[in-house]
């Protein structure tokens, strides 16, 4: 009987945003609204250009090579951060004020006279907003399980540049980036190996 | 008027001269409400304002008024006096 190479995956992950300090689901927990968690993208995956998800580790270090040898002999690590980059391709006013320092979105109802408008604030000020991060897709274990990165403190640096051209749909760039949590450090990545009994 | 709940998905509304956070409750006219409720845009719960008050044990019931009674000695049925036995229009022999 051939055995399926499990380990291998090749499926996009999607994101989802909460406030700071929110409890991460259980990787058979779908995250809804009532439990703080908001999609990245109004459509998930659907809005996600095709380069998908990206989680990058990185890390810088630092060696010691002493005057009797060319080789080093002590290695130290300096700094470290994770980053998840994803192009999301949603022009809503709630992806764009989520990409904007986390905007306030201002929703005006039509009325006699009166559009009906949503407004984003462009100026993002020196505050960066923080928000916790979760990162699922399917898990190494089965097709049917779940594996998420659970990161309790990200901000947002990337730098959208929506372009606006005919046969190019117009993106915003997200580019997460890590905060050490105090009794998390970086968070951790869950993989799902069977179902609850 | 209809007490109406904001839901996002953005962080103010302004409608009708009024200004809701989210998760904030106002009333709306019928009219108002119907408008916002057209609106894709813009997520609200419409919150019953007239609540149901039930009768005294919890138990909701209808009450009816009261049926005249039918003329007598006409099919009349038979009726419990409250003494444990029945009575009827025509005395029994």
């Amino acid at each position: 009987m051939a055995t399926s190479v499990l380990e291998v995956i090749a499926a996009p992950y999607e994101v989802w945003l909460a406030p700071v300090g929110f409890a991460f689901p259980d990787v058979d927990e779908i995250p809804i609204g009532t439990m703080g968690w908001e999609l990245l993208g109004t459509s998930g995956t659907k809005s996600y250009d095709e380069k998908g998800v990206t989680v990058t580790f990185n890390d810088a270090k630092s060696t010691f090579t002493p005057a009797g040898s060319t080789a080093p002999r002590k290695v130290w690590r300096i700094s470290e951060q994770i980053s998840v980059g994803v192009d999301v391709v949603d022009m809503s006013a709630v992806n764009i004020a989520k990409a904007l320092n986390d905007g306030t979105v201002t929703q005006v109802a039509a009325g006699s006279g009166t559009p009906g408008t949503d407004s984003v604030p462009l100026l993002q000020g020196h505050d960066v907003a923080l928000f916790a991060a979760l990162i699922r897709g399917i898990s190494s274990a089965g097709p049917e399980f779940t594996a998420q990165f659970e990161l309790p403190i990200v901000y947002q640096d990337g730098k959208p540049a929506p372009a606006f051209l005919k046969g190019t749909p117009a993106g915003v760039a997200f580019n997460l980036m890590t905060l050490e949590d105090d009794d998390l450090g970086f968070g951790q990545y869950v993989i799902q190996t069977a179902d609850a009994t | 008027m209809e007490r109406v709940r904001y839901d996002g998905p953005g962080h103010v509304l302004h409608a009708f001269g009024r200004t809701l956070k989210r998760g904030d409750t106002e009333e709306f006219s019928e009219q108002e409400v119907r408008q916002l409720l057209a609106q894709p845009a813009i997520r609200v719960t419409v919150e019953p304002t007239r609540a149901a008050r039930p009768l005294p044990g919890g138990v909701m019931t209808w009450v009816y008024p009261e049926v005249p009674a039918p003329p007598s000695g006409v099919g009349e049925p038979e009726a419990d006096n409250g003494e444990g036995h029945t009575t009827s229009s025509k005395e029994k022999k």
